[in-house]
């Protein structure tokens, strides 16, 4: 920097609005930097608003040159001119094993620097860590949980049962049944009322019917996979025939229970001879899920299925406590 | 990013970004919502966003949502008051940090960013300069002068003292 300096206090604001409009050249430029920086005009309330203003692009050229310039110690060494390049380098630890010694050599002859170089060391900002953020838990969002995948799991697994086994809407028909035992029970009604002899005719009732077994209960203590079974099929349901403490077979209309259709109920029936044309072998290919899920819920919960064979037609059964589902493939 | 990658962001780095806003703007409810905002934006963002670049993508956000504050809270002059406020007061204590704190405030805003930046979040040029798109020299410089006039505030401040 030239010894004759043109820039002073009452006329550094022209030669700032020179440089703005690009009238300055590039001594003056700096000339003008160096004099707002050694006095700190950035400081005063007046002149703040044309510091933070001008393009930066245009600010730093200059600066940035002069940087460039001075931050080789090979091209030049240290001087009073550049020493606060260099003294910000080995703040900023950018200083090389070379420049770093030299350094050292000019802070030793000249003593008055070694405070500039405390000071800046002073001015490096430490975090203050007992200034954080009091919301964080407001900040996040929530995680997409595994839920999902195990519900669309389990909806997938039982759209392949339902479409395998081409599950028919009859078997969900209950109140086309609750109709069926009321129309009986009418009619049953009307009979008592026309007929007083007939007082101790046999009434349906609900309960009874949904807690229809088809599978015999005497033969669910013997191992499922060999189970005779017979399922019902609802479209015959209207023949449905329940006679409370009356053994089947010592009754006359017991024919007319369909062949399709074998009910338990909570009368005491006996074992129906097996037929072994019905047998079905069954496995359970999810008995460790069923076993822990009985285990779980104490609950008696099976599954089995068996698939389409030459004799046989494919079939599933379900069994969570009391309710059971028999399907077979049509 | 995963959703539990843009969950531990904000465990590692909300603190660091309301600290960046607050040292900034100077208003805790503010910087509270520039933090909020942040991590709203980066929200919207984040499969696009690489948990690796999380960090720099935040500080970038929130760096630019705090510009937007200062030149609307200069537009309505609440800023130059409240600065004019904060130069007359006198100086009570000889606090260092305190100090250097009232002087990094009468900082232009650039100076003061690249300064949070590098001393608070102990980022490096290159990162500085992508976060507030300037190029690497820039930054250099522009760290120079801010170290260069906090030096010379602190200088003036010893020398009253």
């Amino acid at each position: 920097m030239a010894n004759s300096y043109k820039i002073n206090r009452n006329n550094f604001e022209k030669y700032y609005k020179d440089f703005e409009e690009g009238r300055l050249d590039e001594n003056l430029s700096e000339e003008l930097f160096y004099f707002m920086e050694k006095n700190n005009i950035w400081q005063e309330d007046d002149i703040s608003d044309i510091v933070i203003c001008p393009s930066n692009d245009d600010l730093l050229n200059v600066v940035e040159k002069q940087n460039l310039l001075q931050i080789n110690p090979e091209n030049e060494g240290i001087t009073e001119a550049n020493i606060y390049f260099f003294l910000n380098s080995k703040i900023e630890g950018l200083l090389s094993e070379e420049a770093d010694k030299k350094l050292t050599d000019f802070l030793n002859e000249q003593p008055k620097y070694r405070n500039e170089l405390i000071l800046l060391e002073k001015v490096k900002m430490k975090s203050d860590d007992n200034i954080y953020y009091p919301n964080k838990a407001k900040l996040k969002q929530k995680q997409s949980k595994l839920l999902w995948p195990i519900i669309a799991a389990a909806a997938c697994f039982a759209g392949v049962l339902m479409f395998t086994f081409n599950i028919d809407n009859e078997y969900f028909k209950a109140s086309a049944l609750e109709n069926f035992v009321k129309q009986q029970n009418d009619s049953l009604n009307l009979n008592q009322t026309e007929n007083k002899n007939n007082e101790t005719a046999p009434r349906f009732n609900l309960t009874q019917t949904f807690q229809k077994d088809y599978i015999p209960n005497k033969l669910l203590s013997r191992p499922l996979d060999s189970i005779n079974y017979t399922p019902i099929n609802w479209s015959k349901v209207d023949t449905f025939k329940i006679y409370e403490n009356e053994i089947p077979e010592s009754n006359p209309l017991i024919e007319q229970i369909p062949k399709e259709l074998f009910i338990s109920s909570n009368a005491d029936l006996p074992d129906l001879p097996i037929n072994k044309s019905q047998q079905v072998s069954m496995n359970n290919p999810i008995h460790p899920i069923t076993t822990g899920l009985s285990y779980l819920t104490q609950q008696e919960i099976d599954f089995r299925m068996a698939n389409n064979t030459s004799d046989e037609k494919g079939r599933f059964f379900l069994k969570i406590g009391k309710l059971e589902i028999l399907h077979v493939k049509n | 990013m995963t959703d539990s990658e843009y969950n531990k962001t904000i465990d590692l780095y909300a603190d660091g970004i309301y600290r960046f806003a607050l040292k900034h703007i100077k208003n805790a409810m503010a910087a509270q919502d520039i933090v909020q905002e942040t991590y709203l934006k980066v929200w919207v963002k984040h499969k696009e966003v690489s948990y690796a670049k999380s960090k720099s993508y935040l500080f970038t956000t929130a760096y630019h949502l705090i510009i937007d504050f200062l030149k609307l809270e200069s537009r309505i002059g609440e800023f130059n008051e409240q600065e004019i406020k904060k130069s007359v007061q006198p100086i009570e204590t000889f606090d260092l940090q305190t100090i250097l704190h009232e002087a990094l405030d009468k900082l232009p805003v650039i100076q003061k960013t690249v300064i949070l930046l590098r001393d608070y979040e102990g980022y490096n040029y290159a990162e500085i300069a992508e976060i507030t798109t300037l190029n690497e020299s820039q930054v250099k410089v522009y760290i120079f002068r801010a170290r260069q006039a906090l030096k010379a505030y602190l200088k003036q401040i010893e020398l009253l003292v």
